[in-house]
């Protein structure tokens, strides 16, 4: 199968696991793999938020971000994020951006999917 | 060069599902894209008069966080959409003949909305 260019726009966090486990899927069959986190979504990749997360999603998602980012899937956290005013503390490795990178990305991809 | 076209199809209302088709509609409308903003499902009370955005259990903290983040309102993006020249539509089969819309908006089948994504550079439904 041709390898594809996948964009993943997660804006509940609640949907991170399922999207990040997907995502693992795609690029161990050399997919190029991003995903954009906004909103509710971006908190998973808030180190402040991580254990949060963990405990109501059931789910290691330090472990699930770094086999991602390891795997060389982009993580992208909005650079407008207004869930956290104080701005993100994001996980080691993971960018910031804002909707013109998202639309620039989202253009070049082949599929693109919204959770 | 040809601009980009983008179809965004809003299907739901709750506050956390409002935002990003606006945010990516009004986004690629500044960016000169040709933008098609289409409501459908629960979606179209987005457009009414009366909408008031309400979190989904879980996302309570969300209203203050926007709030303290001075975050511009749903109606708000929905005024900048149409400044910014996206086109709004509503899926007519779901329709509630008496709702106010907010905007004048144009009544279309769900397959034009899918004819449009087919030819857009971008579809996205939220």
């Amino acid at each position: 199968m041709t390898a594809k260019k996948v964009l993943y726009f997660v804006s509940l966090s609640s949907n991170v696991p399922y999207v990040l486990k997907e995502a693992l899927e795609k690029a161990k069959n050399k997919n190029e793999v991003k995903v954009f986190f906004d909103l509710d979504g971006a908190r998973a990749l808030d180190q402040r938020y991580l254990n949060q997360l963990n405990r109501t999603h059931g789910t290691d998602l330090e472990f699930l971000l770094k086999t991602a980012l390891d795997s060389g899937i982009k993580l992208y956290g909005c650079q407008m994020n207004v869930l956290i005013a104080d701005g993100l503390v994001l996980v080691n490795g993971v960018e910031v951006a804002g909707v013109a990178t998202f639309l620039e990305t989202a253009y070049q991809a082949d599929d693109v999917l919204s959770y | 060069m040809r601009p980009k076209k983008v179809v965004v199809l809003a299907l739901h209302d709750e506050l956390e599902s409002a935002y990003p088709p606006l945010n990516v509609a009004t986004g690629a409308a500044s960016s000169e894209a040709e933008v098609i903003l289409a409501f459908s499902r629960k979606g179209v009370n987005i457009l009414k008069k009366n909408y008031t955005p309400v979190p989904s259990e879980g996302m309570e903290y969300l209203p203050k966080a926007l709030k303290g983040f001075n975050a511009a309102s749903i109606h708000d993006l929905l005024d900048i959409a149409v400044e910014t020249g996206v086109k709004l539509y509503v899926v007519d089969l779901d329709i509630d003949n008496d709702a106010d819309f907010i905007y004048p908006t144009e009544q279309v089948p769900i397959k034009w909305v899918l004819n449009e994504a087919a030819s857009a550079d971008l579809f996205l439904h939220f």
